[in-house]
């Protein structure tokens, strides 16, 4: 399967999580394998990302946390708007 | 931090996040500004110096639109190149490709050939066929067309004092370019009033349909190929288009000569920098498009107007008259309406 845009991707993890909560790490690790050595891939990025697309209402953050580093997190769910874009995602995925 | 909630934390991440959209609304101004300056200059230098207009007439008319078209190729084409170097230098170039194949990513495409040479180019043209005093009031209403248009389709929730901000931001640009004239209503008329219509719509729907593709795309990404298609639709439909249209009747100085010209003259460094300066103020418009909304955005944009009164003076002896400082003043006040609250940013639409 050919790498998808890194927010598409976002967008398809949380739509296959059917509603349960994501942590950001979570994310990072799911997609490590595909965007690693990319100079656009960092956690702080992916936050970046996140709060964009959440700002635009694609997805929804919940259940804030301290990560293991002393961090704060949201953990994210999909919402119906994001459900709706999903169309625009391969059908093969 | 260990005093501090998660979400208090969390609270004043998103903030610094929607400041850094704002400002980034107001660097997209004050970059075009400074790239409008720029590029101005360029036409004190070859091949720009030696064309005549003394004559006056169809002929200079014609010639102007050439130069003004010759502007905007060069201008996008060095704004692509100096963005593809920028993502390339963020690791993100991969990232072209993949969006390329996706449908948001030709939404992007679109809004690029609906904002370039659609919008530019009917505004470049109908400011010259219809003149100023007709065509500003309609381009400069382009950020009121896109902020309804947000609303209806993206359901984009402002609040009264952000409109106001946004109509203030409008009243001051128009008031800034604003200059009554005796405006005859040449051969011309009619098409360059559809052109320059034309051009508001362009504009309004680039906006919207970068920024529903931005949703899902980074907006770095998402410039680099509006700047990218924009260059490629202007070499291979307006440079012949407007050369039939308009060459014939006029004996139009080619287009084609004129950017090939440039590029063997001292205009192309200064090309070269208002392209860069150009590019990025997209990259912050886009970026702010993307994170505050479309008409935060476009109303920060339209600031370049007081950022151009305040560049002209410092660099060019450009004295302001009273006009231009009332002009200034609503385009401040807007601009301090429309980013009062930056908390407004955590969440941009009614979803």
């Amino acid at each position: 399967m050919a790498v998808l845009p890194l927010r598409f991707r976002i967008i398809h993890i949380l739509n296959k999580a059917a509603g349960k909560p994501v942590k950001t790490e979570e994310l990072y690790k799911e997609l490590y394998e595909e965007y690693a050595g990319e100079g656009q891939f960092s956690l702080e990025l992916m936050e970046s990302h996140l709060m964009s697309i959440k700002a635009v209402g694609l997805i929804e953050s919940v259940e804030p946390y301290f990560d293991s580093e002393g961090e704060a997190r949201y953990q994210y769910v999909i919402t119906e708007a994001g459900k709706a874009r999903t169309k625009y995602l391969p059908a093969t995925l | 931090m260990a005093d501090k909630s998660p979400q208090e934390v969390l609270d004043a991440k998103q903030l610094k996040h929607a400041k850094r959209g704002i400002l980034a609304g107001l660097m997209s101004g004050v970059l075009w500004a400074a790239s409008g300056t720029i590029l101005g200059t360029a036409l004190g230098f070859e091949p720009f110096l030696s064309i005549d207009l003394s004559g006056g007439g169809d002929s200079a008319l014609a010639v102007m639109v050439a130069m003004a078209i010759c502007g905007a190729i060069m201008h996008d084409t060095f704004a692509a190149l100096w963005v593809g170097v920028h993502n390339i230098r963020s690791g993100k170039f991969k990232e072209y490709g993949r969006t390329l194949r996706t449908k948001p990513g030709k939404m992007v495409c679109i809004g690029a050939i609906l904002g370039g040479p659609i919008g530019m180019s009917g505004y470049l043209l109908g400011i010259t066929l219809v003149n100023a005093a007709f065509a500003l009031p309609i381009t400069a209403a382009y950020p009121a067309v896109a902020a309804i248009l947000a609303t209806i389709f993206f359901k984009e929730r402002n609040p009264l004092r952000v409109w106001l901000g946004v109509v203030l931001c409008i009243l001051g640009a128009f008031v800034v370019y604003y200059a009554p004239m005796d405006a005859p209503k040449g051969e011309f008329f009619t098409v360059g009033m559809i052109l320059t219509t034309l051009a508001c719509l362009g504009w309004a729907s680039e906006g919207l349909l970068s920024t529903y593709g931005m949703d899902m795309i980074d907006p770095d990404i998402a410039l680099g190929i509006r700047e990218g298609v924009s260059a490629i639709a202007y070499f291979i439909f307006v440079i012949p288009i407007v050369t039939l249209y308009m060459g014939p009747k006029f004996g139009l100085t080619p287009i084609w000569e004129l950017v090939m010209q440039v590029g063997s003259t001292s205009a192309l460094p200064i090309y070269a920098f208002g392209g860069f300066l150009g590019g990025f103020s997209y990259v912050y418009w886009y970026r702010a498009l993307n994170m505050t909304g479309v008409a935060r955005a476009m109303a920060l944009n339209v600031t370049y107007a007081l950022w151009g009164v305040i560049f002209g003076a410092v660099f060019t002896g450009f004295v302001a008259t009273g006009q231009l400082f009332l002009g200034a003043g609503f385009i401040a006040v807007g601009a301090i309406l429309v980013s009062a609250n930056p908390r407004e940013l955590f969440k941009l639409r009614n979803t």
